[in-house]
């Protein structure tokens, strides 16, 4: 087969060629897009009274020593969240100090979340009903926030299966996830800026092999296999971040 | 309109076509096309001042979502209806021809392969901007594309001629 031929039946399997689809049709997907965009635009509420409220720009409430390691992290990246965190209106409050707490963060947990080999659905629900239980100040925080717990957990599961495994499967379905993880629905609702930018170079270093920006992933999210080494030069050397940096 | 919201604006028909020709569900390609559009609105302080890099940003943005609605898990905003029904419409009047044997010649590639070559072909991009959009430096890009174009001419050699209906 010829280079010409294989271009014509490419061209032939195209489902789109002839469709015509009317321009006032195409201005009303766009601005309904723009419209709910503005609607679900983060409404900045300067108190969440007693929350732990999505603090580090969105992030995870962790044990205190994974939330030091964290802040750690956002000091010497030089990446400075919002402090007074944000509210996303299309997400329910909750109440901390409810009853029915752990059962209700529990309820919330995403059935199609992938987890690595060896952790668990029950350990995950564990360990977030346990980081929510042990916050100090009762107060009120909001129903992603458990999500979002959810998917950074997750989230790590393959970061350390990637730094870790011995099994090429394991680690070629952990940078398949690195990438995955980018739209993960509560990571996009709660990315309070730079938080697409950080995973997709993360994303971009496990393909490549880059065990530094792994760590680096690993670092950020407090995951266990962390080596404790801060690699602040990765951001600097990295073409890609420098090309996207969200501190900029 | 400002001209980031006009250089967006102006991707939506290459967005939508891209969703088409890889959803062939109408409601999903226009969830998918709703979906791209509301994530790039909500990134657009990120969105690159230039034509081209506003076009593979924007793809990237569309891949993700691809993959979410591929795994089932696009919400559904109803953002794009309108839309939906042009493109069952279309579709039955005038149904799309099929290429069983390029398909399956297309499945035995890897996803980024495969986008490779249909990000060419379809989309219009040169083999270094499509590996750009798939995260891709230029001389890995090509040769993926190289490769990848002799798997299908192997593939297709050894399959039946192909005839439009």
């Amino acid at each position: 087969m010829h280079d010409d031929e294989l271009d014509a039946r490419l061209r032939a399997a195209d489902r789109m060629v002839g469709v015509a689809i009317p321009e006032a049709d195409l201005d009303r997907a766009f601005d309904a897009a723009r419209n709910q965009g503005r609607a679900g635009h983060r409404l900045r509420l300067g108190i969440v009274a007693g929350a732990v409220a999505l603090g580090l720009g969105g992030g995870i409430v962790a044990a205190p020593a994974v939330a030091d390691t964290i802040r750690e992290w956002f000091a010497v990246a030089e990446w400075q969240p919002d402090p007074a965190g944000e509210v996303l209106p299309d997400s329910e409050m909750v109440d901390l100090s409810a009853p029915d707490l752990a059962e209700y963060i529990a309820s919330r947990y995403p059935e199609w979340l992938p987890l690595a080999p060896g952790t668990t659905r029950q350990q995950l629900i564990d360990a977030v009903v346990g980081r929510w239980q042990a916050v100090p100040e009762a107060g009120f925080t909001q129903e992603v926030g458990f999500r979002e717990d959810f998917e950074s957990l997750a989230y790590c599961s393959w970061v350390d299966a990637w730094l870790t495994s011995a099994d090429s499967s394991v680690v070629s379905r952990a940078t398949d996830v690195m990438r995955e993880a980018i739209e993960w629905p509560a990571f996009v609702a709660t990315d309070g800026g730079g938080r697409a930018e950080f995973l997709t170079a993360y994303a971009m270093a496990a393909e490549a092999g880059d065990r530094d920006g792994v760590q680096l992933a690993a670092w950020q999210y407090g995951c266990g296999s962390w080596d404790g080494e801060s690699r602040t030069w990765w951001i600097e050397q990295n073409e890609w971040f420098q090309q996207n940096d969200p501190r900029t | 309109m400002t001209s980031a919201d006009d250089a967006l604006r102006a991707l939506v028909p290459d967005l939508l076509a891209y969703f088409g020709r890889r959803l062939h569900d109408h409601e999903d390609a226009a969830d998918a096309l709703g979906e791209t559009l509301l994530v790039l609105w909500r990134r657009r302080s990120r969105v690159p001042d230039d034509v081209e890099g506003t076009r593979q940003y924007a793809f990237g943005i569309a891949r993700n979502v691809l993959a979410s609605a591929r795994r089932g898990r696009m919400r559904r905003r109803q953002l794009a209806d309108r839309i939906s029904e042009q493109l069952a419409v279309a579709w039955s009047e005038h149904p799309p021809s099929t290429d069983a044997d390029l398909e399956t010649a297309l499945g035995t590639l890897g996803e980024r392969d495969r986008e490779l070559v249909l990000l060419v072909a379809w989309e219009g991009f040169g083999v270094a901007e499509a590996g750009a959009v798939l995260g891709l430096k230029p001389d890995a890009a090509r040769q993926r594309y190289s490769r990848a174009r002799t798997r299908l001419r192997t593939e297709l050699g050894a399959s039946r001629v192909f005839t439009r209906p």
